[in-house]
């Protein structure tokens, strides 16, 4: 009996001296790091599911997911509609008869004015698809028809400014205009 | 005034007169997306006479003015003005119209403009509208059908290159068959006109044989009567006659105030001053739709002349549209973004 309280009370010694001898840790700095870096990637998995989740959240609520896909279908259905409508009007104007501007209007005409300027109104891209003509022309034709501008303005001021150039000229076209309307 | 006049009225539709000073003029209305309109008017004539009086359209020195000589096709001389003026609306348009002076003071023109967004485009209206003279007149098309109104609505210029061109008898057969049925369009409007004038102003005093209800059923016998006349329209008319063989003379002799103002305000319903010119409208975008002629250009295109608002509006109508880039974009992403939610929902769910 004796024998059987000895070996005890060595057994709780021994306990005794392991409890109070706690590990030595190594590497304490490699331990801290992986903990970290595992922390760190398990945190991005969670960030990366949440932004799905949260940009298609609505999907799980049944009704936002049925109006969301109804307002698309309504988008697809007055996008074709608006554009049958309109092209259908485009047709309808297509088949009927396009007119050049001298067959519909007597005399000499500003045609190459309203071009121009329907240029210039629309940035710079002829309305008329047919017409092939790059900016550097068009640029060109510009500056030739300015500067046809200034020499007829030219023109017209010297006859203004002189009486005898200008009733001469006027003489001139009276005659012109007599011998036509013989003619 | 009195009983000349609407003998006048008669004798100017009968006989149209035309005067070869007047200016040929061209308004071109450019109109801008935010319903601006640049307005370009040209004039042509063969004497340089542009008095405000002459014009067809409102033109004061406010506007930005070109004068220059050209030459026809044919070597002819002609003069040119060419006026340019931005207009902030049409409001701007319409005060100029209503403060109007010229050859053409005597119509009601107005022009509207309406811009209506529709997501995937904005469309556009522009018209010029004038108001008509006559209140009781028939409109032109009781009178002639789709192929005589295609004639009737013609420029000048269209329907001499046709009387002259490949099927030149087609043509002035056509021709011969809208004046002869225009002659009697306007004698019907006149009558018409001043039945209704007549019996408005003898309403509530004279018997049921002088109803409008009444004339309007002797209508074509009134018409046969004045065609019948012929050559002695005019002394038939002045002596009364005419009037006497219609309503009878015994309501002649009574109403005679009543006839002379009837007269009067029929043929001033009639007997306008009015000079023809020509309307352009370049719309913004991409023309849809258009009640004129249209050129190579998508520039619509109509003849003015005073048959055309007679007895109903005159109203020269373009639509344009240009498409919203951004909304297409937004659409499009919104399409993508339900679509990817779709995707994404059935792979949750395996």
């Amino acid at each position: 009996m004796s024998e059987m309280m000895y070996e005890e009370e060595k057994y709780k010694k021994i306990i005794n001296i392991l409890k109070k001898s706690s590990p030595a840790l190594k590497d304490t700095d490699i331990i801290e790091e992986n903990v970290m870096a595992r922390i760190q990637h398990a945190g991005g998995e969670r960030k990366a599911f949440n932004l799905f989740e949260y940009l298609f959240g609505w999907v799980y609520i049944g009704w936002v997911r049925s109006a969301l896909v109804a307002a698309s279908i309504l988008i697809i259905v007055a996008f074709g509609y608006q554009q049958a409508l309109i092209m259908k009007r485009i047709n309808t104007l297509n088949d009927r008869g396009i007119f050049s501007e001298t067959q519909m209007l007597t005399g000499v005409s500003d045609e190459i004015g309203d071009k121009l300027l329907l240029y210039r109104l629309t940035d710079g891209k002829p309305y008329d698809r047919s017409v092939k003509i790059s900016n550097r022309q068009m640029r060109r034709l510009l500056e030739s028809i300015n500067e046809l501008q200034l020499k007829y303005n030219d023109l017209i001021r010297l006859i203004e400014e002189n009486p005898d150039l200008k009733k001469y000229i006027d003489e001139k076209m009276t005659e012109n205009n007599r011998k036509k309307l013989k003619l | 005034m009195n009983r000349k006049s609407i003998k006048l009225a008669v004798s100017f539709m009968l006989i149209m007169i035309f005067s070869c000073d007047e200016p040929e003029t061209v308004v071109t209305n450019i109109v801008h997306p935010d319903g601006s309109v640049t307005r370009k008017i040209e004039m042509k004539s063969i004497k340089n006479n542009f008095e405000v009086s002459n014009l067809q359209v409102p033109f004061d020195p406010t506007w930005i003015v070109k004068d220059s000589l050209e030459f026809t096709e044919n070597g002819d001389t002609i003069w040119v003005k060419r006026a340019e003026k931005l207009f902030k609306n049409t409001d701007e348009i319409n005060g100029t119209y209503k403060a109007d002076s010229g050859a053409n003071k005597d119509i009601t023109r107005r022009a509207e403009f309406r811009k209506k967004f529709k997501w995937f485009n904005t469309e556009y209206r522009y018209a010029e509208i004038i108001d008509k003279k006559m209140s009781y007149g028939y409109p032109i098309t009781e009178y002639l059908n789709q192929e005589e109104l295609q004639w009737f609505y013609s420029t000048e210029k269209m329907m001499d290159e046709r009387k002259n061109g490949p099927d030149s008898l087609k043509f002035k057969a056509l021709d011969d068959t809208v004046s002869k049925k225009l002659d009697r369009w306007y004698l019907k409007c006149l009558t018409s006109e001043w039945i209704g004038e007549f019996t408005r102003l003898t309403a509530g005093k004279a018997g049921d044989e002088l109803t409008r209800e009444s004339l309007t059923a002797r209508e074509d016998e009134f018409v046969d009567i004045i065609k019948e006349g012929g050559d002695k329209f005019d002394s038939l008319w002045t002596e009364g006659i005419l009037i006497k063989e219609f309503i009878g003379e015994a309501n002649a002799l009574k109403y005679s105030n009543e006839i002379d103002s009837a007269d009067s305000l029929a043929s001033d319903h009639v007997l306008f001053d009015f000079l023809d010119y020509t309307v352009r409208i370049s719309m913004p975008g991409e023309l849809i739709g258009t009640n004129g002629f249209i050129d190579s250009t998508r520039i619509s295109l109509w003849p003015v002349k005073s048959d055309y608002f007679l007895t109903q509006p005159y109203e020269m109508w373009a639509e344009s549209k240009t498409s919203n880039l951004w909304a297409w974009i937004v659409s499009g992403i919104f399409l993508v973004f339900v679509l990817a939610g779709i995707i994404f929902r059935m792979i949750k769910r395996g």
